[in-house]
């Protein structure tokens, strides 16, 4: 088995849905083509942005075997396994690693309430189960339960994961950790943030899992490549293009939406008048951006030069 | 038919073999203790069943279990925890089939949801599966509040027919008692605050779901059953001695453990001490109670009277 190679740019690829709420798989095949185009160095599928907690398992299978079918060799591809116990995600693993997946991300066990030491057990138990590469997700937003710093070093040392994921928006605690990447070849940091990917990767990330990549995965390459030819000047004026971006997460009426369909609706919304998916439906229970909200991100779009 | 509920109604714990399969032996006696300490009901698959550890397969066994050792016994509930609407509803609709009489449901979670995406996630879920439904608040696991004008939206217009709160919110909780008494007479509200159940039956609740009935079912039907006969200070001397019994929740190391498993690998440990289950093992990735701990309850056991010294 080669190494599965995770750097740069790697969105969290928007499962776009039809009128029907089904899956709506030409979308995510153009969805896909349009990332990969631009770019990008790999695929996290099954992601937060995926709206993954609502999907099934078996809409779940068939988005990784879609993904896999597109992407056709041309980008290495991971898969959300997000549950909230040990049995229930290696179920999900099994699924994506069979359906294709090269590596599999898996945040803490959610719902109840668990210590560091059970989530090291955690991570050993589905690495035993399933054998491929492990990226920790640490998105404490959402679980309600943080990965330590010392957790993940201890399970980047014992071999069971091979890097890690950042969403907590902890920019210092996530300093620490690229640094602690710099005794430990191989130890992959990326960020989840989008508006500092700059300095980020000029420090050393390994790369970025931006969420608003799905939007404008170009302007996210543009930053990275950038930093890579060691053009700081020009790593910073991309990123302070993707900031004009940045307005979109606040496009939803929130008065109507929780925060997921407001950030998340934003992205497929964009998407759609990009006309790279058909619909921006949501998955149950999301409401839908409404034509006033559409209105907004239309103009944040037409603002950055995207439209 | 409308389902009526009332009464001690415990969330029934999930028993384990030391290879970690559902112990359907263990299960069968529980339901059985439960049953001959007299309660009124059961909620499989609550959080005390450590059912965000189990796969559909598992829940589906569990159901299964209590379909067949109490169906037509007394009214079977079955919890229905996952995190978005059309998981939900997979596992509905295997309850349904597995013959549950009624659904707890919980806001969904991992994502945060508005007040008005929960109503739409409980709609849909009555509309696709049709069982009685009632609404679970635990804001410490979902991390979203039922606010009281989404669950009187809900019971008013015919989508639950009442709540299990467990959000510890007792202010809250006495103000739904109170519409209950006012104008809403068949709004079937169950408190999960074990520790004070005294009291808030006297308010009016129609019943508790207590997680450490799994151990002391007998105790909490005599509160219920004094409260209904009027003799209030039974109720008070039997809640005090199930609240010292409630140190049983606090003997893991939490250096080693979270809460959760903690609490929980109480009471299993309780009910293997009692005789009741075979093993205390825990749902992955829960640490089990270990030699000191459990002697440690079985103390505590003895000093209340549940276990021969």
């Amino acid at each position: 088995v080669s190494e599965f190679d995770l750097k740069g740019i790697v969105p969290p690829v928007a499962t776009p849905f039809s009128e029907g709420g089904e899956v709506d798989y030409p979308s995510l095949e153009r969805l896909i083509d349009f990332l990969i185009d631009a770019g990008v160095h790999g695929l996290f599928m099954l992601g937060t942005t995926s709206e993954t907690s609502a999907l099934t398992g078996s809409e779940r299978r068939a988005i990784v075997e879609t993904a896999v079918q597109a992407a056709a060799g041309r980008v290495p591809i991971m898969a959300g396994t997000l549950d909230t116990a040990t049995r229930r995600v290696i179920e999900n693993a099994r699924a994506v690693v069979e359906a294709g997946a090269q590596a599999i991300v898996v945040t803490a066990p959610f719902y109840m309430t668990y210590s560091q030491h059970e989530i090291v057990e955690h991570f050993h138990a589905v690495k035993r189960a399933l054998g491929v590469p492990i990226v920790a997700y640490d998105i404490p937003g959402t679980t309600h339960a943080k990965i330590a710093p010392a957790t993940m070093i201890r399970l980047f040392d014992d071999g069971t994961i091979i890097g890690l994921k950042d969403s907590s928006g902890e920019e210092s605690a996530f300093r620490g950790m690229v640094a602690a990447a710099d005794t430990r070849p191989g130890f992959r940091v990326l960020t989840g943030s989008e508006q500092t990917i700059d300095g980020s990767i000029a420090a050393g990330a390994a790369g970025v899992v931006p969420g608003l990549g799905n939007v404008d995965p170009h302007g996210f390459v543009a930053v990275w490549n950038a930093v890579q030819s060691g053009d700081h000047p020009a790593a910073v004026s991309a990123q302070k293009h993707l900031l004009k971006l940045e307005p979109i997460v606040r496009t939803g009426d929130r008065a109507r939406m929780g925060l997921h369909a407001s950030v998340l609706g934003s992205y497929k919304t964009a998407l759609m008048l990009r006309g790279i998916i058909e619909t921006n439906a949501m998955s149950e229970p999301l409401k839908r951006f409404d034509e006033a909200d559409t209105d907004r991100v239309r103009d944040v779009l037409t603002g950055a030069g995207l439209l | 038919v409308t389902l009526q509920l009332k009464g001690i109604v415990p969330p029934v714990a999930t028993p384990f073999t030391e290879q970690g399969e559902i112990d359907i032996p263990s299960l069968e006696n529980l339901i059985d203790f439960l049953l001959d300490g007299g309660v009124h009901g059961l909620f499989m698959l609550g959080s005390t069943s450590e059912t965000a550890t189990l796969t559909h397969a598992k829940r589906v066994q569990v159901m299964e279990t209590a379909a067949r050792k109490a169906k037509g016994k007394v009214p079977l509930l079955a919890g229905t925890m996952d995190s978005g609407t059309e998981r939900v509803i997979e596992h509905a609709l295997a309850a349904k089939a597995a013959g549950m009489e009624a659904l707890v449901v919980t806001a969904p979670y991992y994502i945060k949801p508005s007040q008005a995406e929960i109503i739409d996630h409980f709609r849909q879920i009555k509309a696709e599966v049709g069982l009685p439904i009632v609404a679970y608040d635990i804001p410490v696991n979902v991390q979203t509040k039922l606010t009281m004008e989404t669950v009187f939206t809900l019971y008013d217009e015919g989508t639950v027919i009442g709540l299990k709160d467990s959000s510890g919110d007792e202010g809250n909780f006495r103000r739904l008692v109170i519409e209950k008494k006012r104008s809403r007479p068949d709004f079937a509200v169950f408190t999960g605050s074990e520790l004070i159940i005294d009291g808030l039956l006297i308010a009016g609740a129609s019943g508790s779901v207590p997680g450490i009935g799994n151990v002391d079912p007998h105790g909490f039907v005599r509160i219920w059953d004094a409260v209904q006969s009027g003799d209030y200070a039974t109720a008070v001397s039997e809640q005090d001695r199930l609240n010292r019994l409630f140190d049983i929740i606090r003997q893991g190391d939490l250096s080693k453990m979270g809460g959760t498993a903690s609490a929980l690998g109480g009471f299993k440990t309780a009910l293997m001490l009692r005789g009741v289950i075979a093993t205390n093992v825990m749902g992955r990735p829960m640490t089990r109670l270990d030699a000191q701990a459990t002697e440690r309850i079985r103390a505590i056991l003895v000093d209340g009277g549940l276990l021969d010294a």
